[in-house]
């Protein structure tokens, strides 16, 4: 029978043991948020992250996860993880969403190198991917005010940038940063970063904008969906096609609501990716990229309804490496029509994205 | 000389005697006699000035020298206390840089050499977070010991600093929607601290204490805590 000083000796080795194990590389699991089958339906439960080099410094192939702070510096963010039964657990909420941003981009990244055909290594494609900054909550000021309730990638010079931005007003459910739809959605800009803009090799502003960005936006939006699949139910398989409403429901972007493109009205808006005024679909006078972009993505869940979302999934990554080739036509011309005419095993009907000039 | 003294006595009786006879009233009652003491006690009586006369020969002579208030007292001191405890974090959702967790914290002293004092000492908080339907809650269970200096551990206002340890036993849980999870972690910090505590009363004091600790498993996160309430003298 061990006498109280021994149990203390042996609570604190065991505390210090537990402390300097969290410095640990993966794959490990993590406790974490992750969809479950049906719409904004969630589990929280153990989630193995299999690229981390460091735990404690959220640190492996995707990039560090920081923070970004009010003196625009990046800064490793405060983390503490608690491990019981080979499970870490975080021990506050900085802690949890930092590793679910890294969770959620890592999950992106097996979402796109398991894809049965055309499936991409964006490890290979891109060797920086694991100097990438990936920003938890950042503190940034635009117009004055300060950015919330919105997440982003930004492409600067060879670096990568995955952004979340702090939950405001607008959160309904879950912040943006801890949908994994929603920063799914980011990974596939940085996708489209590198297998279209970069390989056009021009500017961004070069290429006509509306279209390009809309294509962007709806290849997000449709590759977010599918990190909704949940593989092994029938109710699983269907994903969550209204995922952004289970951050902001305001937002007109559930992939299963038919969307058609008013094309009488089509350049009131250009080149605005941030007025959401302009996301009124159908009928609406006003289209932005976004709003173009989700009647591509409904186009391209519909018919991922009819042959399978990861089948489809593949022709479109196709369409990728197509366009980014100059395979579908000069950056300079680029239009939906020559995209719609591009993409192999898609199916456009009733959007009237085909007749965009 | 015996016929002399004879004479003088008679004298002196002589002329005494004619004085108290006439000025004396036939009821006179010495004064010294009527203010401190009644000439015929009742039973009432007897008792109001057998509990005056005891209390006042019972009652201890006032203290009022602070070296000697410690000879009556053992020296041990407990006490409970409102707390706030404060770990460094630099995201946002925190105070002042600090994610702030809520609690009360308990306290023994024991002197152990010259003006050194050993004090245990256990708190228990809550730190809670959350945005819309996502909410993260650590309950804290921290024991620890200080080993503290007091220039005068006795004094009307007294103060201390010294070294604290303590172990942080967390207890994290999420929530999500309908769905809740939870997992156990722990610390270990070190560092210093300090205290104040005025007395309030014959056998207590209000005591505030701080404490700057080092999370030493975890990074050597800065903690700061402060806390607030009553000390007693046993």
């Amino acid at each position: 029978m061990l006498k109280w000083n021994q149990w203390l000796v042996a609570a604190l080795g065991a505390a210090l043991l537990s402390a300097c194990s969290t410095n640990v590389s993966g794959p490990i699991q993590v406790r974490l948020i992750q969809p479950a089958p049906g719409h904004c339906r969630y589990n929280i439960g153990p989630a193995t992250i299999q690229t981390l080099n460091s735990l404690t410094n959220m640190q492996g192939l995707m990039g560090r996860v920081g923070y970004f702070d009010r003196s625009e510096t990046f800064v490793k963010a405060d983390l503490q993880f608690g491990q019981v039964g080979g499970t870490y657990t975080p021990m506050d909420y900085g802690s949890l969403y930092a590793a679910s941003l890294y969770y959620y981009l890592e999950s992106g990244y097996f979402l796109f190198k398991n894809l049965p055909t055309n499936s991409v290594d964006m490890a290979q494609e891109v060797p920086s991917l694991s100097s990438s900054q990936i920003q938890m909550e950042t503190y940034e000021i635009s117009k004055d005010e300060e950015v919330k309730d919105n997440a982003a990638y930004l492409y600067d010079e060879g670096n990568n940038t995955f952004i979340s931005y702090p939950a405001g007003d607008f959160v309904n459910g879950l912040p943006f940063g801890m949908n994994r739809g929603i920063m799914i959605h980011e990974y596939t800009h940085f996708v489209m970063r590198h297998l279209v803009r970069n390989k056009l090799g021009k500017q961004t502003k070069q290429i006509p904008y509306d279209t390009l960005g809309a294509l962007d936006e709806g290849m997000a939006d449709y590759f977010g969906f599918l990190s909704t699949i949940i593989p092994g139910t029938p109710e699983g398989e269907k994903g969550d096609p209204g995922y952004f409403l289970c951050t902001e429901d305001s937002l007109d972007r559930d992939l299963s609501v038919a969307k058609t493109v008013n094309v009488s009205r089509t350049t009131d808006c250009r080149n605005d990716l941030a007025d959401y005024d302009c996301l009124r679909i159908p009928g609406s006078k006003y289209f932005s990229v976004h709003s173009l972009g989700s009647v591509f993505a409904y186009a391209n869940w519909a018919q991922g309804e009819r042959v399978g979302h990861f089948q489809h999934a593949a022709t479109l990554v196709d369409l990728m490496r197509k366009i980014g080739n100059g395979a579908c036509g000069s950056a300079d011309n680029l239009t939906f029509q020559s995209i719609v005419s591009c993409h192999s095993g898609g199916n456009y009907s009733g959007t009237n994205l085909g007749t965009l000039q | 000389m015996r016929r002399l003294a004879i004479v003088i006595l008679l004298g002196l009786s002589g002329l005494s005697q004619p004085l108290l006879a006439e000025d004396t009233p036939a009821a006179y009652t010495p004064p010294l006699m009527s203010d401190s003491l009644p000439r015929v006690l009742s039973r009432v009586d007897k008792r109001r000035y057998s509990r005056r006369r005891s209390s006042r020969i019972a009652r201890a002579p006032q203290i009022r020298s602070r070296s000697r208030a410690v000879i009556y007292r053992s020296g041990r001191r407990w006490g409970a206390q409102f707390s706030v405890l404060g770990k460094k974090q630099n995201t946002n959702g925190g105070v002042l840089g600090m994610l702030p967790a809520f609690g009360i914290r308990g306290f023994m002293d024991f002197p152990i050499v010259g003006n050194f004092i050993l004090e245990p000492n256990i708190g228990a908080y809550v730190s809670a977070q959350g945005v819309a339907e996502l909410r993260t809650t650590q309950f804290r269970l921290t024991p620890g010991v200080d080993v503290l200096y007091s220039p005068n551990p006795v004094a009307r206002t007294r103060f201390q600093i010294g070294i604290t340890n303590k172990l942080d036993v967390i207890w994290s849980q999420i929530q999500a929607f309908n769905d809740s999870s939870s997992g156990l972690g722990l610390g270990y910090r070190v560092g210093p601290t300090a205290g104040v505590a005025f007395k309030t009363g014959r056998d207590s004091a209000f005591a505030l204490d701080m404490d700057w600790t080092f999370d030493v498993l975890n990074e050597g996160r800065l903690h700061f805590g402060i806390s607030a309430g009553m000390a007693f003298w046993l």
